[in-house]
């Protein structure tokens, strides 16, 4: 039995269990919340939490193992399990199920497992008060089946199938708690926006299957991420329509302008799952999009350019709504938008290498800051208002220590994970010449840690608001504070995978990647440059990190002073520059006036329901008077009907 | 008398063993219930309740006697399928796998009328044994029809099968709709086989012969008149068997005589009477179509088309379930007959089709039947739609089984009904009638309009009276009735294969 087992071990199965486990977990979860319901019986939290967090550990595990042996490949880094199945197709092409561990996807897959284990282990001990505690895990393992899928997939429509399911995932887990109606709302709102994405993710990948089907031999997989990268050729003259749909796609994903309005409603769904969902892992979908498919990007400059000029808006305006939250999670959820403002920025510049490498750092400090907000939302009862927290760094000191952590890499303090990939992404921003783009970056860079220390100010230094909660619950939970110190640590080493050469390293993380995308577009600039603006980009960092302090825990009085006299400004910001109210105003509601008094009211009232629908039913009933106008009853009028009717057809016969 | 000697009797009979079986079991019914002790109780009949007429004798067992005789019928006739790959033509009769097919429906459809019989006979004091009789004859007089090579043999079955179904119909002398439902069938059926004799006149007077196989371009005299003959036999046939079918407009006696007959008798004339006239009108189309093209795609098309909507709409109207049973089996006869369109032109295929339609829509119209008499008390039938109401709470599992039978008549997936459907539009399309394809799907829209009625009724309306309800002690056939009807009808619905090929090897023409 044991031996039967092991002789089926091998790459291609393990590849399949890395998804399927977390699936299992998730079916397993589902099955008991449902019988739970049902019945008196009420799963115990120690079995659902173990599923839950052994299901995805064991996948990680898993890509770890695969990891090493990818590691060890000569000539290409990568595994794959080739076409498993045949999902659909036409007489000329197929849709083949199957899939892929390359350089990239295998980050990703370590990252979203790694990261995504530690937080279901986190959940254990945050949701440990909630009924719901079975669904939740299986809604959350149900999204890391389907977050893998999107990295694995080896084709496109496989990657859509990820797409949309971690886009349900999210849907359901923002309104997890849908008896309050403002949240059920931001979850309606996250899956809408992301629908208009989605239309032009799917348009993308008709444009793509469009452009591909005449080359197509019988039975070639044409949309697998293979096939398109050997016949990109016969993308260029679609090149440009394709990629910025697919844009779309990825702004809706991954919250950038415009698109990104439901990130930060999205924190409505319970802290971990913003740590994992819409910090960590999927709202990186989209970049992972742009960068699995960079042989089409860089067909289209246009595009490109496009995609840098809107991260780079986005990394700005994003931080300066970032400056004025009161909601401690709503300044990290403009922190995250902003954070993939830079990401995408790099992207556009063609420095797809680095946005991953950002990727994977925002992941670990970006997931630890939420967690560390969860744990301070938590032991204050689920206040979220920062003007209510103050001096909590006496009571919560390991979560203190650890935020402060994720706090100086975010800034982008030497030698944290984050200085290393935002400097990254500003030197490859400065050095391909794109200076106005390398100023406003550098300003959101100064902004992140002005926000970023507001809020540590705000929150662990001061003094306690006597208005907030009286009572601090101690953190004594091993399970949410065993990730924390994780992170943290994670946060510090991170980015010493990829410390460059300027400053001494050997830069593994772009050498790793660079196999899967073109060499740079751009000529690389002066090494001794690069040095002395990663020391400018530190300094400027820390300025602005020292202000915020200054203002928030020392000399709080300063802060209003200054939001009374530029009010103007300060009012735009609060109210979100009014995106919200004017996309209401503009789409929403003309929508629903063509949808209540047209569509409604005339079209589905009157036309459908009353005279096609009501009067074909009228209609057949009136003839069918006739028909039993026949019954009579009598006899003769049926023989004279029979004599008719044989009259009709002697006469059809004869003429 | 040469000819009669040298007849292989032994053959004729081993060929002929479901008819003679039937023959012969319709005789030893018939003796028993003559000798059937009048005064001497069996101790089952001693058991029931008081209620029932004790002077009364309990003939149930020559039911189940006329039951088992169908029964080996049944299994000869699957004996013959399995042995009879080429036809085997024995004078007047011939014995190919068609027939057989045809035989085995018929005889199905004489056990469950027969099993429906059980109980309900005796609660309504109905004469046990001559129903049983009636039955078993009947069917003989449908083998004949079916397994006939000559229009004279065809015609002496259609009349021992209608006479034995006029006095089914009337059978009920108590009541007064029984009474008028046998008489209506009776005269107008005179008249229906006035039409169908003066047609075969007709073909003998154009061909010579009263043989089927003598209707080929050769076989027509060259005469100017035989061409005419033809034309005017084929009219007179076509009226008096469509008045067997019930093709519109000679559908007038169905709702009339299904609403008067007992049910039990009722659900045997959807399901074997119209199956057996089908398989004659196809047996005899399949040697005139090939020489009158055009008859079948328009005239036999515009009856078809006629009897959907006719059937289907008027159905509409009908609060009384028999009726609206009997309006339905109006609007598959249109169905059926739109089979037969397409045998002008794909033969195998319109026959398989056929086939396919009959057998699915005996098998659900007898299981919708079924249902209604179980739901009949105190020797009164169920007959309005609004007496189902909240039978979904009271009886889920009678619902779900109607609910079942009613879906596969209007033709929803994952039912036989439906496959029966695709199949004859998919053949409708590969002949290239469209407009008949689309009147077809869109009278079938028209029919899911009442078939959900009782259905709505059954669910979703609260019961209006709480009539303590009856324990149904009517035994265990009409049961095993409706689970294997509803067991046929699902299976067959969502794996049709090993039907569907069981069908297309028995029509090797």
């Amino acid at each position: 039995m044991i031996e039967q087992l092991l002789q089926h071990i091998s790459i291609p199965t393990l590849m399949c269990l890395i998804p399927l486990l977390p699936l299992l977990g998730a079916i397993a979860n589902g099955k008991m919340y449902l019988f739970s319901t049902r019945s008196q019986w009420k799963p115990s939290h120690a079995l659902s939490g173990t599923i839950a967090v052994v299901m995805p550990l064991i996948s990680f595990l898993i890509v770890a193992v695969l990891f090493y042996i990818a590691m060890g490949l000569e000539d290409s880094h990568s595994v794959s399990t080739g076409p498993l199945f045949t999902w659909f197709g036409g007489t000329q092409w197929a849709v083949t199920i199957g899939l892929k561990l390359d350089q990239l996807s295998l980050i990703m897959a370590l990252v979203v497992t790694g990261v995504g284990s530690l937080i279901h282990l986190y959940s254990v001990g945050y949701m440990s008060h909630d009924d719901g505690f079975a669904k939740y895990f299986a809604y959350l393992n149900l999204f890391l089946f389907f977050m893998l899928l999107l990295i694995l997939g080896d084709s496109l429509p496989l990657m859509f199938v990820g797409w949309e399911g971690v886009g349900l995932c999210s849907y359901l887990l923002i309104g997890f708690w849908f008896t309050d109606i403002e949240k059920a709302k931001a979850g309606k709102k996250a899956f809408i926006v992301n629908r208009i994405g989605d239309f032009g993710f799917v348009l993308g990948i008709f444009f793509i299957w469009q452009a591909l089907q005449p080359t197509a031999q019988p039975g070639d997989a044409i949309l697998s991420f293979s096939y398109i990268s050997t016949h990109a050729a016969f993308l260029a003259p679609v090149a440009t329509a394709a990629t910025l749909l697919l844009f779309l796609g990825a702004t809706g994903k991954s919250a950038q302008i415009p698109l990104y309005v439901w990130l930060p409603d999205a924190m409505a769904g319970p802290t971990p799952v913003s740590a994992l969902i819409h910090a960590a892992t999927m709202v990186t979908a989209g970049i992972y999009m742009v960068a699995r498919l960079n042989f089409l990007f860089v067909l289209a400059p246009t595009t490109l350019n496009v995609i840098a000029i809107v991260g780079c808006a986005t990394a700005f305006f994003a931080a300066t709504m970032g400056l004025v939250q009161d909601d401690i999670k709503k300044v990290l959820a403009y922190s995250t938008v902003s954070q993939l403002g830079f990401m995408f920025l790099a992207l556009g510049v063609g420095a797809f290498s680095v946005a991953i490498f950002h990727v994977m750092t925002h992941a670990f400090f970006k997931a630890l800051l939420f967690l560390g907000s969860g744990s301070v939302i938590h032991a204050m009862d689920g206040e979220q208002r920062l003007s209510m927290y103050g001096g909590l760094r006496k009571h919560l000191p390991v979560t203190f220590t650890t935020f402060l952590i994720g706090t100086l890499a975010i800034a982008g303090i030497w030698p944290f994970a984050g200085f290393f990939s935002k400097d990254a992404i500003l030197w490859h921003v400065y050095s391909s010449g794109h200076f106005w783009l390398w100023l406003i970056a550098t300003l959101a860079a100064g902004l992140t840690a002005f926000y970023m220390f507001r809020l540590v100010g705000l929150a662990f230094f001061g003094k306690r608001n006597p208005a907030g909660p009286h009572h601090v619950h101690p953190e004594n939970s091993v399970t949410m504070l065993l990730p924390l110190v994780v992170l943290a640590v994670l946060s510090i080493i991170g980015g010493w995978v990829g410390v460059p050469h300027a400053m001494g390293g050997h830069d593994h993380i772009m050498t790793w990647l660079a196999p899967l995308f073109p060499t740079a577009l751009h000529e690389a600039g002066n090494e001794s440059t690069e040095l002395f603006m990663g020391l400018g980009s530190m300094t400027w960092g820390a300025i602005w990190a020292i202000i915020a302090w200054i203002l928030y825990s020392q000399h709080r009085g300063w802060a209003d002073q200054m939001a009374a006299r530029f009010k103007r400004c300060y009012t735009l910001l609060v109210n979100l520059y009014y995106v919200d109210q004017i996309y209401d105003a503009v789409v929403v509601q003309p929508l629903l006036w063509f949808s209540r008094s047209v569509l409604w009211q005339t079209v589905d009232a009157v036309l459908i329901d009353k005279i096609l629908v009501g009067g074909s039913a009228r209609i057949a009933r009136l003839f069918g008077r006739v028909g039993t106008a026949m019954e009579t009853g009598l006899v003769p009028h049926y023989v004279f009907l029979l004599v008719l009717g044989s009259v009709v057809v002697l006469g059809w016969m004869i003429l | 008398m040469e000819s009669l000697l040298n007849t292989d009797w032994l053959a004729l009979a081993y060929n002929e063993l479901p008819l003679l079986l039937l023959i012969v079991g319709g005789t030893l019914v018939l003796l028993a219930d003559l000798w059937w002790p009048q005064h001497i109780l069996p101790r089952w009949a001693r058991r029931k309740s008081a209620t029932v007429d004790v002077h009364v004798p309990d003939r149930t067992p020559l039911l189940l006697f006329g039951m088992l005789a169908a029964l080996v019928a049944f299994i000869a006739c699957w004996r013959l399928w399995v042995q009879h790959e080429m036809p085997n033509q024995m004078g007047m009769l011939v014995i190919d796998r068609f027939s057989l097919v045809g035989g085995m429906m018929i005889i199905g459809s004489t056990i469950a009328g027969l099993a429906l019989g059980w109980g309900y006979l005796f609660q309504h004091k109905l004469p046990i044994g001559e129903y049983t009789v009636l039955m078993l004859f009947a069917t003989a007089g449908a083998w004949c029809m079916i397994s006939s090579a000559n229009l004279l043999l065809a015609f002496v079955g259609i009349e021992i099968l209608s006479i034995s179904a006029y006095v089914l119909a009337g059978m009920d002398t108590k009541n007064r709709l029984s009474v008028e439902s046998g008489l209506k069938y009776f005269l107008l059926g005179a008249v229906a086989s006035a039409f169908l004799l003066f047609g075969i006149a007709f073909f003998y007077g154009a061909t010579g012969t009263l043989s089927l196989v003598g209707f080929t371009n050769d076989g027509i005299m060259q005469a100017p008149t035989s061409q005419f003959y033809l034309i005017l036999g084929t009219a007179f046939f076509l009226v008096g068997i469509g008045f067997k079918v019930a093709l519109a407009p000679f559908h007038t006696w169905t709702p009339d005589v299904y609403e008067g007959a007992p049910i039990p008798v009722t659900a045997w004339f959807a399901s074997a009477v119209k199956a057996a006239a089908f398989l004659l009108f196809a047996r005899v189309m399949l040697v005139v179509l090939p020489l009158m093209p055009a008859l079948g795609t328009q005239l036999i098309a515009g009856l078809a088309i006629a009897t959907m909507f006719i059937g289907n709409m008027a159905a509409l109207w009908q609060d009384n379930i028999k009726r609206l049973l009997a309006y339905s089996s109006i609007a598959h006869a249109g169905y059926a007959a739109l089979a037969l369109v397409t045998m002008a032109t794909i033969p195998e295929a319109g026959i398989t089709s056929l086939l396919w339609y009959l057998m699915s829509y005996s098998v659900m119209t007898i299981g919708a039947f079924a249902v209604v008499q179980l739901l009949g008390r105190d020797g009164e039938e169920l007959t309005s739609v609004g007496a189902l109401a909240g039978l979904g709470e009271r009886h889920p599992w009678l619902a779900a089984c109607l609910s079942i039978f009613l879906l596969s008549l209007a033709g929803l997936p994952p039912t036989v009904g439906f496959m029966a459907k695709y199949y004859l539009l998919a053949n409708l399309v590969a002949a290239g009638h469209w407009g008949l394809t689309i009147a077809a799907i869109i009278s079938s829209l028209i029919s899911v309009g009442y078939y959900s009625y009782p259905i709505v009724v059954m669910y979703f309306r609260p019961v209006a009276n709480q009539t303590p309800h009856n324990s149904m002690n009517v035994g265990v056939p009409i049961r095993l009735v409706i689970f294997f009807a509803a067991l046929a009808v699902l299976v067959a619905g969502i794996f049709p294969d090993r039907l569907m090929s069981f069908i297309q090897n028995s029509v090797l023409l």
